[in-house]
């Protein structure tokens, strides 16, 4: 941690002490201007349509008869011990677990129909995230670039103070870090920024201390900034000195990220992206007063100060046992987050701008088993053949149900889809093309997507 | 920004006009083709006009006036494309600056146009059209059920899945124009590709021509074009020009005609040139070298231009070499003046960072600069090149590029490589020898030996690749699955080398530890046509195997053979890069002629000087660290600003993740503690590629994924500013009770000592008045307290680009 030492500068006959001009001066330095960020999105042929994403991360497979694509008719060892609900769209059903999200239905667009085939994690979560098939089990690197990082590397952050790609608390698949949301040949500038990378991997039920405001950024909680401030200026200070030392401009990048580092650290904007502190506690519970809740909702404020995709990590949805109480708790912890986000964003006029997006690697085993060695309780086990994704916002066309899976959600019969199909549309609702390519480590033009159209239903 | 470059265009052409009146009695026009023979209705012949006076030429093309003798028989656009009209024999005057010349013009063929031929005039349609390109038809999955061969290198099955998939719908025999290949192409039925072939176009006339005459898939009359030319193929050129080119394919009979309008072309350098698809270059205002590209069926070519300074200078960097002459005479040609040469400080922390990894402490920065001797330079390298730092570091950066992952070919073998690299590196063996042992290693892969290599490369295929992109600089993957698009390589290349790995594999032996085993292969079949394809070398026809059980000795000889063309060359540009910051070849393993060397005599030059010391690479170093060029200083000036490929100055280098690491530790004397490993040990040294630090994630170690360097990001990133500014690691390093800061503050020292002994450890210099004077604040606002001062003088320099960068 940073202890910043109160200092005592003198105040000149305005009152301001020295350290404070010195550190706004130092503030008046920072950034890019908006121009220069049009100008290089501009060249890195993108629309800007100046929209966000939010990727709720469902790490470890969630059931979609649990959630968006219930099965009431089925059998019970299929159904499940669940009713399903009606929404604020006639018509279109949901778990009645999800009792927050159904008043939302009219905002959602609920993909019932996506499937890979894989039963595998690390194949399954690479194909989601990716677009692509890479990892497996045996081979678990990541192969190609994250949906998140591509568009961190051709839209970049909406606010140049702040990092384009945020993890929260840290971006992880299948247990890696940053798992398949890496930049992979993108280069890892391209990772997700991560803010608790000391304490992640939370479940909702965490006990420990709530998240509030990231350690990464600590120095916001010290109350004397002159320190920073102070240091801040000599460091540019002695930067400037010797300008023509850069004059080449190839450190260019390097000064960029550190003028927005430090006004990470210095500035309000960067309070107002990370820190809880500034929301009511109303509010906090709305969201759900456990690290997803309060990650949710932390990313609802990264994105309003103009980080360009935050992924919020959910874990622990691997419940080959348990599907009645674990899997169950897990889906209401998620739909309160999720319920409130939608509310928080509408109310606030960021809907339209803001994507959410909840998925996870796979859907479970439409029959229910009977648990694992050692737990026998009931569960359902991997299932590849028939995910439910959930889109809203955005600008996406919400109160509809996309594709169909069979009486028993075991593989679609209506508009199968690829993961490729999600990942175009939320390409395509950012202004990016997706045909576009960049070069592998061998050289090879690779497309954003090989496989995979924007739905078109939906935008 | 369109609109802003033409405006000086316009303002060269009327210039140009004025002094093209003014009748200067030495200038010459030259028209190419000197001829123009048009043989079928779509056929359109490029004029390329120069206006030559002296040494300056220009490109007059869409200046000139073109009037035909008989203007029925053709039609000459505003580009000096010249059509077909009807039959006949004519002439074609052509006027420029108050000349005229008179050209032979044969219009053939219309009356009775000879049958259109899928491969030769089909095929690049589609791809000019893009149509066959990986993001839309191209592909491995195709776009919308419809797919063909990237670049169109599969003639069968294009015309397959043209003429006979999709239920005759994309070719219609019947109804020609109700063809779907028409009517997508042209956007008349919904596309999700867009317009591609404009209606009434000469390509769609050919189209058209093609399904009408029953889209046959040999005509009557194959041409099998077997090069490409193109006119100019190597020019100097006026910033702010353009230049029209001219593309001619030759067939198999020697026939000629112009492909320009069907041709692509692909610049290397777009901030200096930059293509059209009608094959018009338009030159920006930065000086510099630019190579295009041209490709044509399976054909490449390529056009070197070069754009000198508008005011260019002649001055030339003191020559204490052979690099500096090559240098020399590359950036007077351009009229590129060098930077200064760079001073002792520079010199020695430039140097240390680059060749071992590792800063030089207070001490070595004091004694360097204070040794008159004038021979020291030369001395520190020695010692330098002698130090088991470098074997260190060289080894790590090696063992990245051996793929030693400790995943993927267990920690023992990871050990084993990093063990073996590091004793070949400090014995300094020669580099021949060296990639023959690795490329011909069997044994255990926990030995001390390169075996873990081959654990890495799981198949035959990745070998081959591997392999050829490392050592050989060729990047024969895309040849893996279709004929390389901007090479002459063609899938039976890449199944000829795969044939030298066939034979090995990895067995588990009996006690658990596995063994890399070499047996007599078989040759690899070709990925289309499953025909067995002679395993050989990159361009050479056979290999003898006889009485040889591993095929990869044959390979290894050929490689490391005198006449090699690749070896010596990619290793070579491989060191340069490392120690200028930029390959001559770039990206350094992607060695092709249509990616030409920045630089080439100096590239054959440094060749020729690796195979006389006989691939002893610390001498190679020594030349290549002793030549003014490497001790240029990286500040630029106002001339050679804009220069990134001609080493006028040299390079700022990002520091790799290790590097940084160890320069931090060592200046705040605080080691970095590693799990599980004992004190001391530096981040160099660890050969554990997976072990857990934050650090080396957010500064780019590679995971040891491929055989490229470029695995290893230099790319600053929000997370390492945030690191280093502020992160509870670097602060802890800062203000450790037994670290540096601590200790300078409550020694005797004064304040000026204190800054000069930062300075030195960090900067390997004394910091300047203007310095001194601004840090003395810092000493004056924390008052008694002089270990906030120093930590925040520390903080602050190690935060400065001067420290964070290799300059």
């Amino acid at each position: 941690m940073l202890q910043f030492v109160s200092g005592h500068g003198d105040k000149n006959c305005q009152g301001v002490t020295r350290r404070t001009a010195l550190k706004a001066g130092f503030l008046g330095l920072s950034g890019l201007t908006l121009g220069d960020l049009f100008r290089l999105q501009a060249e890195a042929g993108v629309t800007n349509t100046g929209k966000s994403v939010i990727l709720i991360w469902l790490d470890g497979g969630p059931s979609q008869l649990e959630s968006y694509d219930p099965k009431p008719e089925a059998p019970r060892e299929f159904r499940g011990p669940f009713d399903a609900i009606s929404t604020n769209v006639p018509g279109i059903f949901v778990s009645e677990l999800l009792s927050c999200e159904a008043r939302h239905a009219d905002k959602m667009a609920l993909v019932r129909s996506v499937q890979h085939g894989t039963g595998d994690h690390f194949a399954g979560a690479h194909w989601m995230l990716t677009g692509r098939f890479g990892a497996t089990s045996a081979n678990s690197e990541q192969k190609y670039p994250s949906l998140g990082s591509y568009i961190a590397k051709i839209a970049g952050p909406k606010d140049p103070g702040l990092p384009a790609y945020v993890g929260m608390p840290a971006a992880e698949s299948v247990y890696k870090y940053p798992g398949y949301m890496g930049g992979s040949h993108l280069g890892n500038d391209f990772d997700p920024f991560d803010v608790e990378r000391s304490i992640c991997y939370l479940s909702h039920s965490y006990q420990g201390p709530q998240a509030g405001k990231p350690s990464c950024l600590a120095s916001l909680t010290v109350p004397d900034l002159d320190r920073a401030g102070s240091r801040s200026s000599l460091r540019t200070s002695l930067d400037r000195l010797d300008r023509h030392v850069d004059s080449t401009r190839l450190m260019d990048t390097m000064d960029q990220h550190q003028r927005s580092a430090m006004s990470m650290i210095l500035s309000g904007r960067a309070k107002a992206a990370f820190n809880l502190d500034f929301e009511d506690p109303k509010l906090i519970g709305k969201y759900g007063d456990n690290p997803w809740g309060r990650y949710t909702l932390m990313a609802r404020r990264a994105v309003e100060a103009g980080v360009r995709f935050v992924t919020v990590d959910m874990p622990h949805w691997d419940n080959h046992s348990d599907l009645e109480h674990a899997h169950a708790a897990n889906f209401r912890a998620m739909d309160r987050a999720v319920g409130a986000l939608l509310d928080d964003l509408e109310v606030r006029g960021l809907l339209d701008e803001t994507l959410v997006l909840v998925m996870g690697e796979f859907g479970r085993t439409p029959r229910i088993n009977t648990g694992q060695p050692g737990i026998p309780i009931p569960g359902r086990d991997h299932w590849g053949d028939a995910i439910s994704v959930m889109m809203a916002g955005g600008g996406i066309r919400g109160g509809q149900v996309i594709g169909a899976t069979n009486s028993k959600a075991e593989f679609p019969i209506d508009r199968a889809l690829k993961p490729g199909d999600i990942l175009a549309t939320v390409y395509h609702l950012l202004g990016i093309d997706y045909h576009q390519s960049f070069n592998d480590f061998a050289g090879r033009p690779i497309p954003v997507l090989a496989e995979g159209e924007h739905i078109r239903e939906l935008v | 920004m369109r609109r802003m470059k033409r405006r000086p265009t316009q303002a060269w052409i009327v210039s140009l006009l004025c002094w093209l009146g003014s009748g200067s009695a030495r200038a010459q026009i030259t028209i190419s083709p000197p001829a123009v023979g048009l043989d079928r209705p779509e056929a359109a012949q490029q004029l390329v006009v120069t206006h030559q006076s002296g040494t300056q030429r220009r490109d007059v093309s869409r200046i000139a006036k073109y009037r035909p003798a008989v203007p029925t028989t053709i039609r000459v656009d505003a580009d000096g494309l010249v059509h077909p009209l009807a039959d006949g024999v004519s002439e074609l005057t052509i006027e420029v600056g108050g000349e005229s010349h008179t050209i032979p013009v044969t219009v053939t063929g219309l009356s009775r146009p000879a049958p259109v031929s899928f491969q030769h005039e089909i095929q690049p349609l589609l791809t000019k059209a893009r149509c066959n390109s990986g993001g839309c038809h191209g592909k491995a999955e195709g776009q919308n059920g419809f797919k063909l061969s990237l670049f169109g290198f599969d003639n069968e099955t294009d015309y397959d899945a043209l003429v006979k998939e999709g239920r005759s719908r994309r070719i219609n025999l019947a109804t020609p124009d109700a063809s779907l290949l028409l009517l997508k192409g042209t956007a008349t039925m919904p596309h999700g590709g867009g317009l591609k072939i404009e209606r009434d176009s000469p390509s769609f006339e050919l189209l058209r021509r093609w399904i009408r005459e029953g889209a046959p898939f040999v005509s009557t009359e194959e041409r099998h074009v077997v090069k490409i030319e193109v006119e100019p193929a190597e020019i100097v050129i006026q910033p702010g020009s353009t230049q029209q080119l001219l593309v001619t394919a030759v067939d198999s009979t020697g026939r000629r005609h112009c492909v320009t309008t069907a041709a692509d072309y692909i610049s290397n350098a777009p901030q200096i040139v930059t293509t059209s698809p009608r094959g018009l270059m338009t030159v920006s205002d930065v000086p510099g070298e630019a190579a295009v590209l041209i490709r044509y069926l399976d054909q490449v070519a390529l056009c070197r231009m070069t754009v000198p300074r508008p005011n260019p200078s002649s001055v030339r960097p003191a020559e204490k070499n052979f690099i500096d002459r090559h240098v020399g005479d590359k950036l007077v040609r351009l009229g590129i003046p060098p930077s200064q040469p760079i001073d002792d400080a520079t010199f020695l922390r430039r140097v240390s960072l680059d060749t071992i990894g590792t800063l030089p402490t207070a001490d070595d920065a004091r004694q360097f600069l204070s040794d008159a001797d004038p021979e020291k330079r030369r001395r520190l390298v020695e010692r330098l090149l002698a130090r088991p730092e470098y074997a260190d570091y060289w080894a790590m950066k090696w063992a990245d590029l051996l793929r030693a992952d400790r995943i993927k070919v267990t920690p023992q073998g990871a050990v084993g490589v990093t063990r073996w690299l590091r004793s070949k590196i400090a014995s300094n063996q020669p580099y021949d020898e060296f990639v023959r042992e690795i490329l011909t290693v069997q044994g255990p892969i926990q030995s001390e030996s390169p075996a873990a290599f081959f654990k890495a490369l799981d198949t035959p295929e990745v070998a081959a690749r591997s392999v050829s992109q490392l050592f050989l600089g060729v990047r024969i993957e895309c040849a893996q699955c279709h004929h390389h698009p901007s090479e002459r390589w063609s899938q039976e290349d890449y199944a000829g080398l795969v044939g030298f790995f066939t034979g090995i594999s990895v067995k588990r032996l009996p006690n658990g530890t596995e063994s890399v085993v070499a047996k007599s292969g078989s040759d690899h079949k070709h990925p289309r046509t499953g025909e067995p394809v002679t395993a050989r070398g990159l361009g050479t026809t056979s290999a003898d195997f006889t009485g040889i059980t591993d095929r990869r000795q044959i390979l290894a000889t050929w490689m490391t053979a005198a006449d090699n063309p690749f070896f010596a060359r990619a290793i070579a540009n491989r060191i340069w890069s490392h120690y200028f910051g930029r390959g001559l070849v770039d990206p350094i393993d992607d060695l092709r002629a249509t990616n030409p060397s920045t630089n080439e005599p100096l590239l054959e030059a440094l060749v020729s000087h690796l195979k006389e010391v006989r691939y002893d690479l610390k001498a190679f170093t020594t030349t290549l660290l002793m030549s003014q060029t490497y001790q240029l200083s990286s500040i630029a000036n106002a001339d050679n600003i804009s220069d990134f490929q001609n080493f006028s100055h040299a390079l700022p280098k990002t520091m790799p993740a290790e590097v940084l690491l160890d320069a931090v530790s060592q200046v705040t004397s605080v080691p970095e503690k590693f799990n599980g490993w004992p004190e001391g040990y530096r981040s160099i040294q660890v050969w554990d590629n997976r072990m857990p630090s934050y650090f080396f994630k957010i500064f780019g170690r590679p995971v040891r994924a491929s055989v490229c360097e470029c695995e290893r990001s230099n790319q600053p990133s929000i997370s390492q500013a945030l690191h280093l500014l502020n992160s509870p690691e670097i602060q802890a390093k800062l203000s450790h009770k037994r670290g540096t800061a601590r200790r300078l503050a409550s020694s005797p020292m004064t304040n000026n000592e204190i800054l000069d002994q930062i300075y030195l450890s960090t900067l390997c210099r004394y910091p300047t008045a203007a310095e001194r004077t601004l840090l003395q604040q810092a000493f004056a606002v924390s008052g008694e307290d002089r270990s906030t001062a120093v930590e925040d003088v520390f903080w602050s320099v190690m935060n400065t680009k001067e420290f964070l960068y290799n300059q």
